[in-house]
């Protein structure tokens, strides 16, 4: 006991320093984590701060413990002097497992103490889930130390190591049908850690401890065997010669993975309701539920099949586009759709819309589906914000003879010059106006763009930005959208024929939106908003403010994400009305966004992200 | 010879295809100075780590205080003082904490001790190990491995990369304490003064295998020169030439014998060598 006294205290003087800067360090990264989720609008617990916290910041403590308590030991080549002293390897090596794993496991601890704290007075917490939480937590430092020491020991190797296991477990991922992200410690690391309040996650636990088992065996073994002279000939800085082998592996390996690029055979989502509408060969159902839908469901399966076939043609995509399944929803606005994320990470894109609805924009969804399938085809590409007025575009001239919603983009004109920015800054533009008015913004300059340069300057346009990804590190050679747009069409030409384009009448009344932020009780403040019409509002007009609390970053927030406040506008009045229950206070960061929906979608008369006073 | 307290019967021990030890049969008597002289990679140091523990070896005897062990056991280990041939603390540690580490691990650890042989050796406890001299850290290094009173030291090379004075000052400083407290010293080295200044007994390793062991002054009667021979002369029973060449035009021969007196069956004029010419008589190839 002496001699591990001895070690530990060696090893405490040595790092101790480093430990209180790592407590203290990570001690205000889960201050800043606990602010993050306490403001977080998607916040379900605030132990998603410790989850957090377990999955980016644990694994870094643990490769900063296993550089100082191992690698430097052997690099420095000080483990001679140890071996020197009447003490077993094993002892050694025991003390620097114990200390690791005693550090790790009390930053982990209180990372989850702070957040249960946090917790506490928010939630209602059961032994049974914190015992959980801690369970899952002590699997993943147990294993994640044991892996990082072993690699350690591994020296100079180590880093091709943590690259290579990286490629592999990307490969397993992306080309396999084997879920990393479900697997042993990454499953206990993923969006369970916090969320599973009772079931114990048997399989995931015996898979980590075996993988801790192995990584130990192999850390003794490095360790020990040839009386430590592996360990020792590893930690031995790389030759020249070795890190250029290693570098043209590692080049060679991420070339062939780009190359081959490869990709999981997902399983295809089924509607299996006896009310569906299956058109097998195009990839499309059509679940309608109630049996009147029946001929709606099979008018707007054979349509989406048809624009399928067209956006692959036009698009010259290989692979058939789709899976798409549409589900009835009818208690949706007429104009409302509803995307749904696929279990199991299943292939394909589910939506749920009010079909067979009153006032429902068949063409509107199918253009809106485009979008989605475009965007699936190309793995999110056609959505980069640059991008996405074409992949709008492209949709609106597959669907619509005319440009789509003129008055909604006569709207967008009545406020803002047409100018390409208003494109390419798609995202804000659906923020400030509502989606809507993008996409018929969108339609307007695809539409322009064909008067001028054609259908096929357009679809060999589109085909170039809308392309399925290119091998990752080729990406960031290809042209910007604007540079195809500008080699495309002659952007005076263009702009005459948008200008002409958006001088159509706007439906949508002329009226103004406001808020004022007032105070109220203590810090609290009140939000008032209102319409000011020129003309009285057309009958039925509604109004709406949306709103939501916005986190330390400028995420954009989808409109699912808003809370909203709606009346009929001839009941606001001049002085508007006032936000119940905002729970707004000074300090405050929020998106405020009046909205004006006289029938068809709303649109955005004012939005602004606002600190409150 | 006293009871042994280091004994080795058959030592061998392989490094993958090379063999370091091949069959090394050893002797060191309680008390005993005891030079090992080797030519680099001879497996001196190999040996050293056989006898202290840090390696086991392939085959063989190892008898350490009459205890025959294989991986030498730390109670053993504990008894042992060991100066390694390269110093390789903790340079962000002072002398003295190292010393406050070292004495962790030895029952026997002897502040008193350890303070006399630092002021002796002039060591400053209260710098950093990091800002010392090779010397400096050599003799930090037999401080240490005094400061626990072994009744064994084992120096492996230790004056290696010490100017000419440091070496002197360091070995007189082992012999005096080797005189002074009569511990057995074992020390390995390829410097034959080094052996001739402090030992009392000396071992000639040559390619894994004792090639001599015995008194310096017996090693020097066992081995001779003649000096301008001419023609072949007749070996007798009991003695082997080692060498016959020619130097700047005079041809010398050396002879081995088994026993002295075995040379007076020659017939020759003989002369004796130097102890450094004798050693690489012994392992010239």
């Amino acid at each position: 006991m002496r001699r591990l006294g001895g070690l530990l205290e060696k090893e405490l003087r040595h790092h101790g320093a480093l430990l209180a800067m790592l407590l203290a360090f990570v001690g205000s990264i889960d201050l800043v984590l606990l602010f993050g989720a306490s403001v977080g609008p998607r916040t379900i617990t605030m132990l998603e701060a410790h989850a957090n916290f377990t999955r980016v910041f644990l694994p870094l403590v643990a490769l900063a413990l296993g550089h100082r308590l191992v690698v430097r030991e052997y690099h420095e080549r000080t483990q001679r002097f140890l071996e020197a002293l009447p003490v077993r390897r094993i002892e050694v090596l025991a003390v620097k497992l114990g200390l690791g794993l005693a550090v790790l496991g009390l930053v982990a601890a209180l990372s989850l103490g702070a957040s249960a704290l946090a917790a506490a007075t928010r939630e209602p917490l059961t032994l049974r889930w914190l015992g959980l939480v801690a369970l899952r937590t002590a699997a993943i430092v147990t294993t994640l130390w044991s892996a990082l020491f072993a690699m350690g020991l591994l020296g100079r190797w180590r880093v091709p190591t943590y690259l290579a296991i990286g490629l592999v477990l990307v490969f397993l991922d992306q080309g396999t049908a084997f879920e990393v992200g479900r697997f042993g410690p990454f499953g206990l690391a993923g969006e369970r850690l916090v969320l599973e309040r009772f079931a114990v996650p048997w399989e995931e636990l015996g898979v980590s401890a075996a993988i801790a088992a192995g990584a130990l065996a192999l850390a003794i073994t490095l360790a020990l065997v040839d009386e430590g002279s592996v360990a020792e000939s590893l930690a031995k800085p790389m030759s020249r010669r070795e890190r250029i082998a290693v570098g043209v592996v590692l080049a060679l390996a991420l070339i062939g993975f780009e190359v081959v690029e490869p990709r999981r055979d997902k399983p295809v989502y089924a509607m299996v309701h006896p009310q569906t509408v299956h058109r097998p060969d195009a990839r499309v159902s059509v679940q309608h539920v109630d049996p009147s839908l029946r001929q709606d469901a099979e008018a707007l399966a054979d349509a989406i099949a048809g624009d399928l076939v067209r956006a692959r043609e036009a698009l010259g995509y290989r692979a058939p586009l789709g899976p798409v399944h549409v589900a009835s929803r009818p208690s949706l606005p007429a104009h409302a759709r509803e995307s749904v994320a696929l279990a199991d990470r299943a292939d394909g894109v589910l939506v749920r819309a009010p079909f067979g609805a009153p006032g429902f924009d068949a063409a509107g969804l199918r253009a809106w589906l485009l979008e989605r399938v475009v965007d699936h085809a190309t793995e999110g590409r056609a959505a980069f914000e640059p991008n996405a007025w074409v992949r709008a575009g492209s949709a609106a001239l597959l669907v619509h003879e005319r440009p789509p919603a003129p008055g909604l983009a006569a709207f967008h004109r009545r406020h803002r010059a047409p100018r390409y920015e208003a494109l390419a800054r798609y995202r804000r533009t659906e923020e400030r106006f509502g989606a809507e008015v993008a996409r018929a913004l969108a339609a307007s300059a695809a539409f322009a763009f064909v008067e001028v340069a054609g259908s096929d300057a357009w679809w060999a346009f589109a085909r170039e930005v809308l392309a399925p990804p290119p091998p990752g590190v080729f990406a960031m050679l290809r042209p910007t959208a604007r540079a195809r747009f500008e080699a495309a069409v002659d952007p005076a030409a263009f702009d005459a024929a948008w200008e002409r384009a958006l001088t159509a009448p706007s439906d949508v009344p002329r009226a103004r939106g406001w808020i004022a932020i007032e105070p109220a009780e203590g810090r609290l403040r009140a939000v008032r908003w209102g319409v000011r019409f020129e003309a009285p509002p057309p009958p039925g007009a509604r109004c709406a403010l949306a709103h939501a609390e916005l986190g330390p970053f400028d995420e954009v927030l989808a409109d699912a994400d808003l809370a909203r406040e709606e009346v009929a506008c001839g009941a606001l009045g001049e002085d508007g009305a006032t936000l119940a229950g905002g729970g707004y206070g000074a300090g405050d960061r929020a998106l405020f966004v009046v909205e004006l929906a006289t029938g068809g979608a709303p649109v955005r008369l004012l939005a602004e992200r606002r600190e409150l006073d | 010879m006293t009871e042994p307290l280091v004994e080795t019967r058959g030592l061998v021990k392989r490094y993958g295809k090379v063999g370091a030890l091949a069959g090394l049969d050893l002797r060191v008597g309680a008390g005993e100075v005891y030079g090992f002289l080797g030519r680099n990679g001879a497996g001196k140091s190999t040996t050293i780590r056989v006898l202290m523990g840090i390696t086991k070896p392939d085959g063989g005897l190892v008898r350490l205080f009459g205890e025959a062990v294989r991986g030498t056991p730390v109670h053993l280990r504990q008894r042992i003082g060991y100066v390694a041939q390269e110093q390789t603390f903790y340079d962000w540690m002072t002398a003295g904490r190292l010393a406050k580490f070292v004495s962790r691990f030895y029952p026997t650890w002897d502040d008193a001790a350890f303070a006399h042989h630092a002021r002796a050796q002039a060591i400053p406890l209260d710098r950093k190990v990091g800002g010392f001299s090779g010397g400096m850290k050599m003799k930090l290094a037999l401080a240490l491995a005094l400061g626990h009173r072994p009744p064994l030291l084992i120096l492996d090379e230790p004056s290696a990369g010490l100017d000419p004075v440091a070496r002197r000052e360091f070995l007189e400083r082992v012999r005096e304490d080797a005189e002074r407290t009569g511990r057995t010293t074992f020390f390995s080295t390829h410097l034959v003064d080094e052996v001739e200044l402090v030992a009392d007994r000396v071992g000639i390793l040559d390619e894994g295998r004792m090639r001599y062991e015995g008194s310096v002054a017996e090693l020097s009667a066992r081995v001779r020169q003649a000096v301008g021979l001419v023609g072949e002369a007749p070996l007798a029973p009991g003695v082997r030439r080692l060498s016959d060449r020619e130097l700047r035009g005079v041809r010398r021969t050396v002879y081995e014998a088994e026993h002295p007196a075995a040379f007076g069956a020659l017939g020759l004029a003989l002369e004796p060598l130097p102890l450094e010419e004798i050693f690489i008589e012994m392992v010239r190839r």
